[in-house]
């Protein structure tokens, strides 16, 4: 659970969103239907039928003409929240998960956007209610708290089969993209769902610079699987090329589909590290 | 390539331990893993053999196996190259002077092994070594070898002993070594003052000038109850106790005052009829082996003679002047006796068989006696002296050969000529392996020699040389030396006892262990199993007990010292070592 002060300065911060916001619920979200909100758009001329109210009698003034002012739209946004529950996630960044699900679901909620969190783990998918208002954070914050990682997970299986609501939406997706079957699929499947995606690739440090020496058994965290190396320096040197290699590809994957791609290596002190790796990533502002 | 230091391959053994630790305790090491998919896509070195596992690319193993392998080979010294090598010999004065302690109570002997000890450490390497001990005889312990372990061992079993150094032997086994080889280096440990003099020699002069008292000599006198002994004081004046043991027992305790540097005499007073002394100081000096000494009662040896004769009133008292001797009688027709006699004297008659031992003394014989053959007959001989050597003039002791006048002789061919004129050896004597022969040539009524007073000395000096005491070569004898054993032809087995007890068997009539200071004895068996025992005393020479004089060094400067010897290749090893050990370090630091 995020502490109160953390939260306290989320307040000062909102999700961005590269696409205006439509359909839905009115929110705070600005959409490009033109509303009664009180921020300006354009002008127009005046045509029977429109609303009197919102003639410009200043410009009558000057130009003799009538000019109908326009107004912004303000509406509400879906947010999806996709946390990889995998056993694999257990390994040193599951809190940082939690956290990081948590901040970016309040953020959502103090911004009128409704939130969908969903748990892909062994045991199956997850999802909760629709959430929406601030009131509705310490709920979220409950159902991350109680998901356990657990067994493994197909991204590429899973994620196309989400049940998602119709129409735009910013999703997060939250994993190490760890799976053997890939996770191309399972970012494009949300692409063709007209969602803003994010990805946030968090592994540990200890992934990313494994620290053995000798003979060892490797055991597989999601299927028990089994390699017996010898982990020699050669060897970890490797390791640590593959691993960078596969975070680019990554990176280069989302990078050439338009997706945020952040990639989180958590640190003793999270919420610091969040905060800055959010705004670093233009996902708030 | 040559191995200076073998015994450092001992070092080999450390690859056990190393090895097994690896078996011990390299076990494998279960790590649970996010996922093995990073893992697989790594190209790494997947183990498959469990047998293997333990060795291969444990390049910490290897490293300390290689260390442990170039330490071993290092500390074996592997040398190569070397052409002309530096030699050394090394001379060690092994006399009894040696074990004469200093003023820190350590022994001359301890200096010089110290003193060698340290020149071997910084001898370079590739010298060869040779060491020669002088002691009565001298030793070569080590011959020209260049390992130095062997040497330091030989160094360490090196002793000093009780007799005289013959260093003249050794320096010339050791000079005729540097004549033949180039580039020797003599090098003398001694405590003798004289030898700092000598060309292209080392010296290397150990000991202090050290007071000493010595007891010479101790003579028995069983017939009055007394014993005398001899001290010399090589030293200031001091007051010193002497202890006098008869038999064994404390019978006499004497407190002497000796003047510096000066000589005195002891009497004790014995037990009538004590055969056997020992006197010694109540307290040790500097040198320890000259404070006891031992005497012994004079020797009486009963000997038995058959004089074969049909009368000879003048032979018969001469021989029966010794009132240790018994004369039988024997007319020429009892010759042939086969009682067994010390001495056979045949006047003017030979048996058909000469006796088979015992020593024979011929009177005018009518044919050979043991190689002396009397040849032509000479009348009037007249010029009897004595003839020239050693022997005669033993026999001749305090004759006085003065017109002595021959009828008839026959000259003697054969032998050692004992008397003789002008027509040749008129008394000979010869000595074979079981017999002592003397053959007089003429007839004793035929001339006037039994009417001289030269008759009886001869014939006592004849009888001292045919019945020789056993032991009297030992009288001047010496601990170190090789003392002469004249021992009874006629005893089928002859040993020595050493003041510790060992029996020694005499086969040659020669002792040659003669290290013990003591009393010993000489016994002989006889073939009707009767034994006996003459004992006799050898102590340290005289002269060793000269301590008072302080030996000088001498370095030499050698002129050619172009010898070039092994390069020792452990020292670049080490360097290797040294480098495998920051290599290994880097690799633990870094994990394998």
């Amino acid at each position: 659970m995020l502490s109160d002060a953390f939260l306290a300065r989320l307040d000062a911060f909102a999700l961005r969103a590269g696409r205006a916001a439509t359909g839905g619920a009115g929110g705070m979200r600005r959409s490009k239907a033109l509303g009664s909100s009180a921020e300006f758009s354009d002008f127009r001329e005046y045509v029977a039928g429109d609303d009197i109210r919102h003639i410009d009698w200043n410009a009558f003034a000057r130009f003799d003409r009538l000019f109908l002012k326009l107004f912004m739209e303000e509406k509400q946004q879906r947010l999806n929240l996709i946390l990889d529950a995998s056993a694999s996630m257990g390994f040193g960044k599951w809190q940082a998960a939690v956290q990081l699900c948590q901040a970016l679901g309040y953020v959502g909620l103090c911004g009128g956007d409704s939130v969908v969190l969903y748990t892909l783990s062994g045991n199956g998918v997850h999802s909760s209610q629709t959430l929406s208002g601030r009131y509705s954070y310490a709920r979220l914050a409950a159902l991350v708290e109680q998901t356990q990682p657990h067994g493994s997970v197909k991204l590429d299986t899973v994620v196309p089969r989400l049940l998602l609501p119709q129409g735009q939406g910013i999703c997060f997706l939250i994993s190490d993209l760890l799976c053997e079957d890939g996770y191309e699929k399972a970012l494009s499947s949300l692409l063709y769902r007209k969602q803003e995606v994010t990805l946030v690739q968090l592994w540990s440090r200890e992934e990313l610079e494994p620290t053995m020496e000798g003979t060892a058994e490797l055991i597989d965290s999601e299927n028990g699987q089994k390699l017996t190396l010898n982990a020699s320096y050669d060897t970890l040197k490797r390791y640590r090329e593959t691993a960078r290699t596969y975070v680019q590809q990554a990176q280069r994957f989302c990078h050439a589909r338009g997706i945020t791609h952040a990639f989180v290596v958590p640190e003793t002190a999270f919420e610091e590290q969040m905060l800055r790796v959010l705004c670093n990533a233009g996902l708030i502002a | 390539m040559e191995w200076l230091q073998p015994a450092g391959a001992w070092a080999f053994i450390a690859i056990v331990p190393v090895i097994l630790l690896y078996l011990l305790h390299k076990r494998v090491r279960q790590k649970p893993v996010p996922s093995l998919l990073l893992w697989r896509k790594t190209q790494m070195d997947e183990v498959h053999s469990r047998l293997l596992l333990h060795f291969r690319n444990q390049l910490l193993m290897w490293l300390q196996l290689l260390m442990i392998a170039v330490l071993a080979i290092s500390l074996m010294h592997p040398a190569t190259g070397g052409k002309a090598q530096q030699e050394s010999v090394w001379i060690f004065d092994l006399s009894a002077s040696m074990q004469t302690l200093d003023t820190h109570g350590i022994s001359r002997m301890r200096r010089a092994q110290e003193a060698a000890r340290k020149q071997l450490d910084s001898m370079p390497v590739g010298e060869k070594l040779t060491i020669l001990t002088a002691s009565a005889a001298v030793e070569q312990p080590l011959t020209r070898s260049d390992d130095r372990a062997e040497a330091r061992r030989q160094l360490s079993t090196l002793v000093a002993q009780n007799g005289s150094s013959d260093l003249a032997g050794a320096l010339a086994l050791a000079q005729a070594m540097q004549r033949e080889l180039a580039g020797v280096q003599i090098t003398v440990f001694s405590d003798n003052a004289s030898l700092s003099a000598l060309p292209k020699i080392g010296v290397v002069g150990v000991g202090e000038s050290m007071p000493n008292q010595a007891i010479l000599d101790v003579t028995v006198q069983p017939e009055s109850g007394t014993a005398f002994a001899q001290i010399r004081n090589d030293g200031p004046a001091v007051e010193t106790a002497l202890e006098c043991h008869a038999e064994g027992v404390l019978c006499d305790l004497r407190t002497v005052s000796l003047e510096a540097h000066a000589q005195t005499s002891v009497r004790f007073a014995v037990p009538k009829g004590t055969q056997e002394v020992c006197v010694r100081f109540a307290q040790p000096d500097a040198l320890q082996a000259d404070d006891t000494r031992y005497g012994l009662a004079p020797r009486q040896n009963r000997h038995t003679a058959l004089l074969v004769t049909d009368g000879n009133v003048f032979l018969q008292h001469a021989l029966a002047l010794d009132p240790l001797m018994t004369v039988d009688l024997a007319a020429p027709s009892d010759a042939q006796e086969t009682a067994t006699y010390d001495l056979y004297v045949y006047d003017g008659c030979l048996p058909e068989k000469l006796p088979q031992s015992g020593a024979v003394f011929a009177i005018d014989p009518d044919g050979e006696v043991f190689g002396i053959q009397p040849a032509e007959t000479v009348s009037q001989a007249q010029g009897v002296r004595a003839a020239a050597g050693e022997t005669a003039r033993a026999l001749c002791e305090n004759l006085l050969l003065d017109e002595i006048a021959i009828k008839e002789t026959r000259v003697l061919n054969g032998g050692t000529a004992v008397l003789q004129t002008n027509e040749g050896a008129v008394l000979s004597v010869y000595e074979t392996q079981t017999h002592r022969v003397a053959v007089l040539g003429f007839d004793l009524h035929r001339s006037n020699l039994p009417l001289k007073a030269d008759f009886p000395v001869l014939i006592q000096n004849l009888l001292k040389y045919l019945l020789p005491d056993s032991t009297a070569s030992v009288a001047q004898a010496a601990c170190g030396e090789e003392v002469a054993l004249h021992a009874d032809v006629r005893a089928q087995q002859v040993w020595v006892r050493t003041p510790s007890g060992k029996m020694i068997p005499v086969k040659d009539g020669y002792l040659r262990d003669t290290n013990e200071i003591g009393i010993y004895a000489l016994i002989e068996q006889y073939a009707d199993g009767a034994e006996r025992e003459t004992r006799f005393t050898l102590h340290i020479p005289t002269a060793e007990s000269a301590v008072n004089e302080e030996a000088v060094s001498a370095d030499v400067q050698y002129e050619a010292k172009t010898a070039y010897g092994l390069r020792d290749w452990s020292t670049y090893l080490l360097m290797l070592l040294f480098v495998l050990v920051l290599v290994e370090w880097e690799v633990s630091r870094r994990g394998t």
